[in-house]
């Protein structure tokens, strides 16, 4: 078991305190710690009838850090899909009832509930279907000045409606990141295409294609 | 209403499905449950699947289930804890008249969680349990000493036990730890934490399965006779907890008995993390005439005793797929149903390897 690491609360943060809760939290060097606050806040304005002279100064919290640790296996598909990356590849199934292509490829197909093994190589070229300029980070306390571009890229030749089903269409696609063009001109439908890291910095991994580019001519 | 099981389909179980990820695993399994029941994803309503995002290393995952097993655009709802709750929350979807077919799902990637002992640790209460860094094998073993204090029974009673589902499972391909091994061999192994030895502990594996769950009963194989649960003294501090005890077994026991008749089954398949688990849940249930122990080493548990307990080989003789223990002992026991052996069983499945708590169902062969 591993005690917690205190992470300090950023000053922005107890600045946004009531000034009695903050001097708190400071005296106590609670600030060195981490939990939520306003957990703390509630805890002060609390009636307690039962023991009578509970105060706040005997509050006790335990700090845990769950250390989860996991392995993924990919599995069959995306592990040919990742290997694919690996080697400048974009690969896919295409299932032989429905005809639609799967990329990220799966070894079954949800519409047709079949197996779906015939491999499709794809270049990679295909639009932009949505996308976000992101000025947010993982962590809620980081502000990128510059913002990230993240979308969803329709491969070319995979877009498909079936009239019979109730899901209206379908397009193999991934979630990536778009450099290399102005915020302000990305745009739904903007043709794009892959930019691969150097063959020697490929690992196997989806950032192997290190982003999005336009296309010449659209950008 | 009456509930009929229409298919069944499983993977094996293994130490480890590398090639394979969990969708992967649930696809082959819910293609054998259709292949099986005749039907296609097209006459299914709705699928209830078994899930704890802990073991899985991902949040909310029930948002993952439906794709692989079927369940596109249908009914979907997650159950938590061991997956005989998921088979019985669809038993009862099905008893409100709304669905008439529904597929229950489970699976285990054990060999995905590389800190396993941290992960059921985290259980504990934070305060004044995990401070002491128990592994959850000493809280299993505590529980172990004290059913053999109340029941009479001694650490061999475990060997017993371990050796006798071993065995069961050579019969069973889809068995990953079948061994023709003696009581001696495993009272050889090294101890883990005493009274339980290595052997005693049913390994973690990787595993998945499909039942298939029907109203209609042309579809019928196998027929479900009946279900309970329930949850004893419990609390995650522990100090609620009444060790060497299954309180839950009877409790959840009598609600299926108030569903039927029958007041015999033919055999009875338990979910033993531990090997005093299947002993304790036994004793809980107070079906077993004679003492628990005293019964065990007159050889009544085994296949061919009066009352065969875990013909199947069990989770220690296949391999403990976690919470998707319950639907691998439903599996077994729709299996050996179907050989014409028996005509009725009891499954049962605790919550966990040290809560007192779980579910039982009663299935029957007639259909």
């Amino acid at each position: 078991m591993t005690r917690a690491t205190p992470s300090r609360f950023s000053p922005n943060y107890l600045k946004q305190l009531p000034e009695d809760l903050a001097e708190y939290v400071r005296r106590h060097g609670l600030d060195k710690e981490f939990g939520r606050l306003d957990s703390w806040s509630s805890s002060m304005e609390k009636t307690y009838t039962e023991i009578e002279e509970w105060q706040i100064d005997n509050l006790i919290i335990s700090y845990w850090h769950i250390e989860c640790m996991y392995k993924h296996a990919a599995g069959f598909a995306v592990s040919r899909f990742l290997e694919g990356l690996k080697n400048g590849k974009i690969l896919g199934t295409k299932c032989e009832g429905c005809g639609r292509v799967l990329i990220p490829p799966r070894i079954f197909c949800e519409w047709c509930f079949r197996d779906v093994d015939t491999w499709v190589e794809h270049p990679g070229t295909g639009v932009i279907s949505t996308y976000s300029l992101s000025y947010i980070g993982t962590d809620p306390r980081v502000r990128f000045e510059k913002p990230i571009i993240v979308a969803v890229i329709w491969f070319d030749g995979t877009v498909k409606k079936a009239n019979s089903s109730r899901t209206v269409l379908h397009s193999a696609g991934i979630l990536h990141k778009v450099q290399g063009v102005d915020p302000e001109k990305v745009h739904v439908g903007m043709r794009v295409k892959p930019v691969w890291r150097r063959p020697e910095e490929r690992v196997g991994s989806i950032l192997d294609i290190e982003y999005f580019a336009p296309l010449e001519g659209d950008g | 209403m009456d509930i009929w099981v229409a298919g069944v389909g499983e993977i094996p179980c293994r130490p480890s499905y590398d090639e394979m990820d969990f969708r992967e695993m649930l696809y082959r399994a819910a293609a054998k449950a259709y292949l099986d029941a005749g039907i296609t994803p097209a006459d299914v309503d709705g699928v209830v699947s078994s899930g704890m995002d802990f073991y899985e290393g991902m949040s909310i995952t029930d948002s993952y289930t439906p794709d692989q097993v079927g369940g596109r655009l249908k009914f979907n709802t997650l159950v938590s804890n061991d997956a005989l709750n998921a088979f019985i929350h669809a038993c009862m979807l099905l008893k409100t008249g709304q669905f008439r077919t529904v597929l229950v799902t489970a699976y285990a990637k054990a060999s995905n969680i590389l800190n396993y002992p941290e992960i059921v640790f985290n259980s504990f209460d934070p305060h004044v349990v995990r401070p002491l860094t128990p592994h959850f094998y000493a809280i299993a073993a505590m529980d172990a000493q004290a059913y053999l204090l109340n029941s009479g029974g001694d650490a061999r009673d475990l060997s017993l036990v371990a050796a006798k589902n071993k065995r069961n499972a050579l019969r069973n391909p889809s068995a990953a730890f079948a061994e023709n091994i003696s009581i001696e061999e495993v009272e050889s192994m090294e101890v883990v934490s005493e009274p339980l030895r290595k052997g005693h502990v049913a390994v973690p594996c990787d595993y998945a399965a499909a039942v298939l769950l029907t109203t209609e009963k042309s579809l019928g194989k196998v027929r479900v006779e009946a279900f309970g649960y329930s949850i004893g003294s419990y609390s995650v501090d522990l100090s609620l907890k009444e060790w060497g005890r299954s309180h839950w077994a009877r409790a959840a026991l009598e609600m299926a008995l108030r569903q039927i008749r029958m007041r015999r089954v033919d055999f009875v398949e338990v979910s033993e993390p531990f090997a005093h688990t299947e002993l304790m849940v036994l004793d809980g249930f107070g079906i077993v005439g004679e003492n628990v122990c005293k019964t065990l080493r007159d050889g009544g548990f085994n296949m061919d005793g009066y009352l065969p307990v875990n013909p199947s080989g069990g989770c220690i003789g296949m391999g403990y797929p976690l919470n998707a223990a319950g639907l691998q002992r439903l599996v077994q026991s729709v299996n050996l149903l179907r050989t014409g052996r028996w005509s009725s069983c009891l499954v049962a499945s605790p919550d966990g390897e040290v809560v007192d708590g779980g579910a039982v169902v009663v299935l029957s062969a007639e259909v």
